[in-house]
């Protein structure tokens, strides 16, 4: 103990003889250490660390899927009571429905709330219990009881000032009254910014969730019994879903179950793309750790002397090496103090990479103040320590203590250049840097692709926002909020400075997508299983113009299209959908769709009925074909879609409104709240955005990727360049007397500069040739996180090359200017 | 105490072996203070290397105290010079990031040596060369005289028996070397062995045994009455 307290002791002193080296590494290895404790965080929130619920993983999400394609669906909710009457392996099941939002009156007028609807055993599944009041019971699932609502904490403490009294209390949502029947405990989160929770029931048949073959954006959480696992629990529920398939055939034949942990769900596809940044920083940290070992080298050198006499005093080889690693440990620690330190700082930068239905599961954000964050700080300087420490250390301990005896050169401190090590060093580090140079290489390229996507319509100059739905006020009925919203967009249309305004169900990036299933009137009707669906919207007459989407053939819709006759008191979906049995609609479909189930005939005329292998809907005849759009996710592949006319087709909850303006369509949000309230002064306006902001925020997660992924390959190369550096500028001063006599036998400066430039290049074209061909072999495992542009991609292997070329060149150029710059006669003196 | 039969050392070059010792047979009793002596290329700091166990790659036989040292291991030969041998370089070879106290403590921590035992004979050593002084100086901040009674210092801090100087005095100007050649005389008469390398005849005179080497073989021995009888 004694002995490793001295060995610390001069380390320490060691490391202050040379302040511009160890200040140097110790900030290399807080970048390095550092960047990879705050992606450690990330990682840890985002896999690792609990979910806020009691036992969270027994909690398991579970959902439909399409059996023939895959594709996850929602849960229909006739399913969902068969599946709490069929199952064992849950001690509880609940369906819920995210991402609502109601109009809750206030003192001051009427806001546009975000809620969620769930069932009676919501709370049960997730181990909680309201902190004031009770939960939810049977009748008020049922709806038979006055509506109730739970509110969240926040809203407690926000909009009633924590006031137990708010117990009881009427509040009126969407025009209907809601007595407050709970409070929700502070620790509750799992909808992201709910303020209220309704019964689900009370909805069902308002939202057609009734119907067996609807699957209308409502989820199911079990809680596993203790002693069941998820394999059993999937293979029930297989099982469930297959029996119900032999029931319901018609709208079940096609319909099989997911089920995911909770953990996993929430998470979302995040795997990939969080094993490619913790990739990036991590091979930082491994050129971090090379770059210090080169630099620790050269400089160790130096103490080829000291380590010799310290051989000739008596020390063992392991002695040595303990000593010097002893030296590189300590600087390691203090660079992985200030690592921590960075850490924290970019936590808050990297907290947007946790994905975000977790981000906002951990209110406290990435946190480095954490055990297992601790633990990989600490096991990761240990090894970075190590890393860096053991070539050197084991090089110098083989120091041989005769040779002191001797003036020879191997007490030379600049031998180490000589020798290979520096230069697999070197080469190592130009590797690295290679890989990463690429791999930003391709996301960028990915990037751009993504960015450069044709739209198929003018993005430029449109506002999109929403307006709540004004149904409930109108009884109900579906025509009258669908002629609403039609005026809305009118009167937006009149604006000074507008060109064209609309109404649309999805708004372009809006975050939502409709589908619906059809068959071509033209064809066989297809099995059940082969139903072709896609997506769909309902706009109004000038969406076209307002979106700047071409019309290749026909015509759009007119405004005349006669709407559905509906009998006075009619406003259920239901009864709405029995009035279009028989009445002639237009639809406008898409070039892609055209296309594909017309290919080479005139897609003007024809017809198609909408609906489920179950139920007819509406046949709809093709009186335009559009330019393909891509409005839902700039990476989609297909641009099939077809549109209805809001005339005739305003069944959706909440319309949205596109405006498309002649200048700076932020100039004309003002005027646009204010002629909307001259309408009505009920439903709120809100999510007012313009579209290409969120066109902007659909990718602002690959943009940060990208950003992180450059920063790290620029870090690389700068180390790298560094690194080579060194070992010329080290290699120029060893061979100083050479060069002298050299340029004293004849050799101009730019033989000098190639003699030193034919050096470099011997370690740097082994690291990029090493560098290209791991990139070529691992390119796969990025692969999915690419757009447009394929792991092999050409265009980029070259630029990187380049760029790595370049860094190389202007890394050789100063050692190289500066052996050209050689006095001779200096040099014959040079000892 | 030592043995030498046969003692050779060889290189292997393309023009065939090129030898820097050849033939060495030499025996130097408990309490000797020989000096080496010879021309440049002689062999003199190889011999050296060889008796202090620093080189390992020769041939012949070598007994230190009775230890055949041919027959050991590298790692057990520097066990045996641990025990034996204490090193007195001509650059003085200080470690110039440690103290005058801590050079002197580094060959015992090297031996093992209890830290409180290690600070008693430090302590002893510092105040019988008279630098209790330096104690907490760098080699940087002491003259060459006291850097290199420093260095005799730590040569015998672990009490070898057997003290290897090679050409002490050649940084020095004369009259420290004289100091430190007095100070080897000294040493001496308590008992221990010393081998010197030296180029100096008055140096060289301080032992009654001077042994020549010239191209890599014992040329003969001398007495310093015929050493310094021939100088003049």
């Amino acid at each position: 103990m004694g002995t490793l307290l001295q060995d610390i002791k001069y380390g320490y002193r060691q490391l202050s003889k040379s302040p511009g080296f160890t200040v140097i590494a110790i900030l290399t290895l807080a970048l390095g250490i550092g960047a990879n404790t705050a992606f450690f965080g990330v990682l840890n929130t985002t896999f690792l660390r609990p979910l806020p619920y009691p036992q969270s993983g027994r909690l398991v999400h579970i959902r439909e899927r399409s059996l023939k394609s895959n594709k996850v669906k929602s849960v229909s909710y006739p399913d969902f009571m068969d599946w709490k009457q069929m199952q064992t392996s849950f001690t509880a099941l609940t369906i819920y429905c995210p991402d609502s939002t109601t109009c809750l009156r206030t003192e001051t007028g009427t806001e546009r709330i975000p809620i969620a609807q769930v069932d009676r055993d919501f709370l049960k599944v997730f181990g909680y219990q309201p902190v004031i009041g009770r939960d939810f019971t049977a009748e008020d699932d049922q709806g038979s009881a006055e509506l109730a609502a739970l509110v969240t904490y926040s809203t407690w403490s926000k909009r009633f000032n924590c006031d137990p009294g708010v117990l009881g209390r009427t509040i009126q949502v969407d025009e209907q009254s809601a007595t407050i029947i709970g409070i929700l405990p502070t620790e509750f989160q799992f909808f992201h910014n709910c303020e209220l929770i309704l019964p689900l029931g009370p909805f069902v048949e308002r939202m057609y969730m009734h119907k067996r073959e609807s699957h209308g954006n409502t989820y199911v959480v079990g809680r596993l019994r203790p002693d069941r696992t998820i394999s059993a629990a999937r293979k029930e529920m297989d099982s469930i879903a297959t029996r119900l398939t032999e029931q319901y055939p018609k709208t079940n034949a096609d319909i099989g179950v997911t089920l995911t942990d909770l953990r996993r769900h929430l998470m979302g596809n995040v795997k990939q793309q969080q094993a490619l940044l913790m990739s990036a920083v991590g091979l930082v940290l491994l050129i971090v750790c090379v770059n210090i070992a080169t630099l620790t080298l050269a400089r160790s050198c130096a103490r080829n002397q000291e380590m010799a006499v310290r051989a000739a005093l008596g020390a063992g080889r392991g002695r040595l090496v303990r000593q010097m690693m002893v030296e590189h440990i300590l600087l390691a620690a203090i660079g992985g103090v200030f690592g921590l330190l960075l850490a924290v700082g970019l936590s808050t930068v990297f907290d947007s990479l946790v994905p975000f239905y977790i981000r906002h599961l951990n209110p406290g954000g990435v946190s480095i103040m954490d055990v297992r964050v601790g633990t990989f700080t600490f096991v990761v300087t240990l090894l970075t320590g190590l890393g860096f420490g053991l070539a050197p250390a084991w090089q110098l301990s083989r120091a041989s203590a005769h040779n002191i005896l001797k003036d020879r050169s191997a007490t030379n401190k600049y031998s180490f250049v000589g020798t290979r090590t520096a230069g697999v060093l070197v080469a190592a580090q130009i590797g690295l840097a290679t890989i990463l140079v690429i791999a930003s290489g391709l996301v960028l390229r990915s990037l751009w692709s993504l960015s450069n996507t044709p739209l198929g319509y003018k993005a430029e100059k449109v506002l999109s926002l929403r307006l709540a739905s004004p149904r409930k006020r109108m009884d109900g009925s579906f025509l009258r909020a669908g002629a609403f919203y039609t005026e809305a967009a009118e009167r937006l249309a009149q604006l000074p400075g507008v060109e064209a305004a609309a109404a649309v169900s999805d708004m372009a990036f809006g975050g939502s997508s409709t589908s619906n299933q059809f068959r071509l009137l033209d064809r066989p009707v297809p099995a059940p299983s082969q139903y072709p669906s896609c997506r769909r919207r309902i706009i109004s007459r000038d969406y076209f113009r307002a979106m700047g989407i071409p019309l290749l053939q026909g015509r759009c819709f007119d405004g005349q299209e006669p709407p559905p006759s509906l009998p006075p008191g009619a406003s259920t979906v239901g009864d709405f959908l029995n009035a279009l049995g028989t009445l002639p609609m237009d639809t406008v479909v898409t070039h892609s769709f055209a296309q594909r189930y017309w290919p080479g005939e005139n897609a003007i005329g024809k017809r198609f009925m909408v609906g489920s292998p179950e139920t007819d809907l509406c046949v709809l005849t093709v009186i335009g074909v559009v330019g393909d759009t891509t409005q839902d996710n700039l990476a989609q592949s297909d641009h099939e879609e077809f549109y209805f006319s809001i005339r005739q087709f305003p069944l959706y909850p909440e319309f949205s409104l596109i405006i498309r303006t002649h200048g700076d369509p932020a100039t004309i949000i003002d005027a646009a709240k204010t002629e909307l309230h001259k309408l009505t002064t009920t439903e709120p306006v809100y999510d007012v955005h313009l579209l290409s902001s969120r066109i902007a925020s659909s990718i602002s997660g690959q943009s940060f990727q990208t950003l992180l992924v450059s920063l790290f390959a620029g870090v690389a190369l700068l180390l790298a360049s560094v690194g080579v550096y060194g070992v010329l500028a080290f290699s120029v001063g060893r061979r100083t007397r050479e060069i002298g006599v050299r340029i004293a036998l004849g050799a101009t400066p730019w033989h000098t500069i190639w003699n030193v430039f034919s050096r470099g290049f011997t370690f740097v074209f082994p690291g990029l040739i090493l560098g290209l061909l791991v990139s070529l072999a691992l390119g796969r495992y990025i692969e999915s996180q690419l757009y447009g542009v394929t792991v092999t991609d050409p265009l980029t292997y070259v630029l990187c090359s380049l760029t790595l070329l370049l860094s190389a060149i202007l890394a050789c150029w100063i050692p190289a200017r500066r052996a050209a710059k050689i006095d001779p006669m200096e040099a014959l003196r040079y000892e | 105490m030592i043995k030498l039969k046969n003692i050779q050392k060889r290189y292997n070059t393309k023009a065939g072996f090129l030898y820097v010792l050849q033939q060495i047979n030499l025996d130097i009793d408990e309490g000797e203070f020989v000096t080496i002596m010879g021309p440049s290329a002689a062999g003199k700091s190889t011999l050296l290397n060889i008796l202090g166990m620093l080189d390992h790659d020769w041939e012949g036989e070598y007994y230190l105290d009775e230890h055949p040292v041919h027959e050991l291991k590298p790692k057990q030969r520097m066990a045996l010079n641990r025990q034996y041998v204490g090193f007195v370089f001509q650059a003085f070879n200080l470690l110039d990031s440690l103290t005058v106290y801590e050079n002197l403590d580094t060959p015992l921590s090297y031996r093992n040596v209890k830290a409180s035992e290690r600070a008693a004979i430090v302590c002893d050593t510092l105040d019988r060369f008279g630098i209790v002084g330096k104690k907490d100086l760098y080699p940087n901040q002491l003259s060459g005289g006291q850097q290199q009674l420093v260095a005799i210092a730590r040569a015998i801090v672990a009490s070898p028996k057997l003290i290897l100087a090679d050409e002490p005095t050649g940084n020095l100007h004369s009259s420290q070397g004289q100091e430190i050649m007095e100070l080897f005389k000294k040493l001496n008469k308590e008992g221990t062995t010393i081998i010197q390398v030296t180029h100096n005849d008055k140096y060289a005179a301080y032992g009654p045994r001077i042994i020549k080497l010239k191209d890599g073989w014992m040329e003969g021995e001398v007495t310093p009455e015929q050493l310094l009888g021939k100088v003049s």
